[in-house]
């Protein structure tokens, strides 16, 4: 009896064992166990999340989303390193399409230091190792046909642009941030990254061993936001004359860079951009660095003679001058404060009219304006066309240099900056503020993005009046003397015929350590047709055109060439 | 009549073949469900197949599309054209509508 007592005792208390530690791991332990169970079977998915798409203002496609593939290896899967190394570095060869047309020894030694570079990967002690390498889709059916155990594809989405390089700098493009995360840069997809990049869903549901889904377990989706889609103010058509011809025109006159802007100076809208040397924004790394930024809208210069029309527009407003005053002083060269100025090609003029300083470019005649206008206004109207501000355009990384200020302006300053040098603008701003010109005297905000709209709205981006710098009078008046600058001036024997076209070039010199360099200049011309009703507004600017200095043999030519082919695109008659 | 009613519910419970009958449908339900559990948890596999297939289907989509917008790029049609033996115009000619008709 004693033995059996003994017996139920030992039972009892092991029984109450296991009842204390079931107890434990049901009430204290639960949360851990139930975590631990959650994480063997259930599995978070990441939904990748398109990137919006970016069109142009037909629709027409210009930024795209594609689907491609990651490859990555996994070594402890891989038996015989030697042989994956050199069936997948063949296979990859063979796609690269690059290496089509190299010499045979060539392309042995790539494809030998190739096949040494993966097999170095792929025998670290490690349980994955990325390849380096992404492949397009049809390119992964190639390489899945290889059977190669251990090699793992990994899906990514990137930018697929079937324009090519065209509009690189309108668009930027999408690299990785510190995190590794897309994001864009420059451009469109800089400046509205974060409407254009959307959201990652998920998906959260239980897993068997197998890893396949039990149907009757938890399942939680989020679903991705897609980016949104924005469509431009940029005509695929006019973009593409515009590049067109200024890769042409780089060549032909030996410039080291060249960039145009076209814009409708009604509404801001920017119609067409380029730049030359561009890239390619799917291969961003083949360029260098310095090609990503956007001359027209960072890229800071002395813009000359373009500049003579917005003083000449604000001694016009200011009524200190009008179009037959007569400069009885600028017959010859002047000095001031120490320094000679004179005309650009040493002619000057007796009785010279305020239409012959601009026909003619005259300095000497807009040191005479610029005297009759004073500091102090010339300043304000300076500020009033918004020289000096960012005009806020919605491109990322625009810039101003910053407008010295009003009291360190000497007498010296106000004559150089009326024939535009000794002032610092970017093209952008030279376009905007003589846009007011065309546009009755009104400055308009340049805008690229026309709308942006996801999956249940549109947003359509308003034209933005900024100010009124000079009345429509003014405007008018000017614009009057623009024609004649065309019709009368350096550039007229390239002007097509029986188009009015309001215009003025500009040959500024650029600082050289502490002073001009008589052999390097930006040439420009700026111009807006047809002159009574402007459709739109070009700039074209060369830096250091080797062909000839001039703004007249070099951008007014190339502004006449793309304003033909927009003439005929828009079907604008010619006068006669 | 409730009487009556409780005492012929009270019979029905007490009969025996009633309680063998309630036992085994209770039985045929039980392994009814462990089989309908049974198949929904081996469906997985068909859903993951129908996911991929899904998916496939949508990168294609978007491989066509992305094709499509290649192929009608001014780039492409440019070369077309000169493939074709198409030629820029020289000369334009403007009608205006007052001149139609003369």
């Amino acid at each position: 009896m004693k033995r059996l007592n003994w017996v139920l005792g030992i039972l009892y208390f092991s029984l109450s064992l296991v009842a204390f530690r079931l107890i434990y791991w049901q009430m204290f332990n639960s949360s851990f166990l139930v975590a631990k169970a959650e994480e063997q079977r259930t599995q978070v998915q990441k939904i990748l999340a398109k990137r919006g798409d970016i069109k142009f203002q037909d629709g027409t496609p210009l930024a795209l989303t594609q689907t491609n593939y990651s490859l990555y290896a996994l070594p402890k899967i891989i038996k015989d390193k030697e042989t994956f190394a050199r069936a997948l570095s063949k296979e990859l060869m063979d796609l690269n399409k690059d290496q089509a047309n190299l010499d045979e020894k060539t392309k042995y030694d790539d494809l030998k230091n190739y096949e040494l570079s993966i097999l170095e990967k792929i025998s670290k002690d490690l349980y994955w190792v990325s390849l380096g390498k992404i492949v397009s889709p049809q390119d992964r059916s190639k390489l899945e046909k290889l059977n190669l155990a251990g090699l793992g594809f990994e899906e990514k989405l990137s930018r697929f642009y079937p324009e090519g390089s065209s509009s690189a700098h309108l668009l930027g493009f999408v690299g990785a941030d510190l995190y590794g995360n897309d994001t864009g840069y420059f451009g469109v997809e800089g400046y509205y990254n974060g409407e254009l990049k959307g959201r990652d869903g998920f998906l959260t549901q239980d897993k068997d061993a197998r890893g396949l889904p039990i149907l009757i377990g938890n399942y939680v989706k989020k679903d991705p936001r897609i980016g949104k889609t924005f469509i431009l103010n940029i005509d695929r058509t006019i973009q593409y004359i515009v590049e067109k011809q200024l890769k042409q025109s780089i060549v032909s006159y030996g410039a080291k860079g060249a960039s145009a802007i076209v814009m409708n100076p009604k509404t801001g809208a920017v119609l067409a951009l380029a730049s030359y040397p561009n890239y390619d924004p799917a291969r961003i790394g083949e360029f260098p660095t310095e090609y990503y930024r956007n001359p027209i809208t960072i890229d800071t210069y002395e813009p000359g003679s373009t500049f003579k029309v917005l003083v000449m527009a604000a001694a016009l407003n200011e009524n200190v001058v009008s179009p037959e005053t007569i400069c009885d002083n600028c017959s010859g060269p002047i000095n001031i404060g120490g320094f000679n100025l004179r005309t650009w090609n040493n002619k000057y003029q007796d009785k010279l009219t305020m239409i012959d300083t601009i026909i003619h470019s005259d300095n000497i005649g807009m040191v005479f304006v610029a005297k009759k206008l004073g500091v102090d206004k010339m300043y304000d109207y300076i500020q009033k066309f918004r020289i000096g501000s960012l005009t806020n355009i919605d491109l990322q990384d625009e810039y101003s240099p910053t407008l010295r200020g009003k009291s360190l302006w000497k007498e010296i300053d106000l004559a150089t900056a009326s024939f535009g040098q000794g002032i610092s603008v970017t093209a952008l701003q030279v376009v905007r503020a003589i846009a007011a010109i065309a546009n009755n005297g009104i400055l308009m905000e340049p805008h690229v993005v026309k709308s942006i709209s996801d999956e249940k709205n549109t947003y359509n981006i308003p034209p933005k009046e900024v100010d009124r710098p000079i009345s429509k009078e003014t405007a008018k008046k000017i614009t009057d003397m623009m024609v004649g600058a065309v019709d009368e001036g350096e550039a007229k024997f390239f002007k097509p015929k029986g188009y009015k076209i309001a215009g003025k070039t500009g040959t500024a010199q650029i600082p050289v350590s502490g002073h001009y360099d008589p052999n390097k200049t930006i040439a420009s011309f700026v111009g807006f047709a047809p002159a009574d009703d402007p459709q739109f507004i070009m700039f074209v600017r060369f830096d250091e055109p080797s062909a000839s200095i001039y703004g007249a043999e070099t951008a007014a030519p190339t502004f006449f060439e793309i304003s033909k082919e927009i003439f005929k695109y828009y079907r604008i008659m010619p006068n006669n | 009549m409730f009487e009556k009613l409780y005492f012929s519910l009270a019979a029905l419970v007490n009969s025996r073949r009633v309680l063998i009958f309630l036992a085994i449908s209770l039985f045929v339900l039980v392994i009814f469900e462990i089989w309908v559990l049974n198949r929904l948890s081996t469906f997985g596999e068909q859903i993951v197949k129908i996911e991929i297939s899904s998916r496939e289907l949508i990168k294609e989509n978007q491989f066509l599309e992305n094709q499509i917008a290649e192929l009608a790029s001014l780039k492409v049609i440019e070369i077309k054209a000169r493939l074709l033996r198409f030629t820029k115009s020289k000369k334009y000619e403007y009608i205006r509508p007052e001149d139609q008709g003369k």
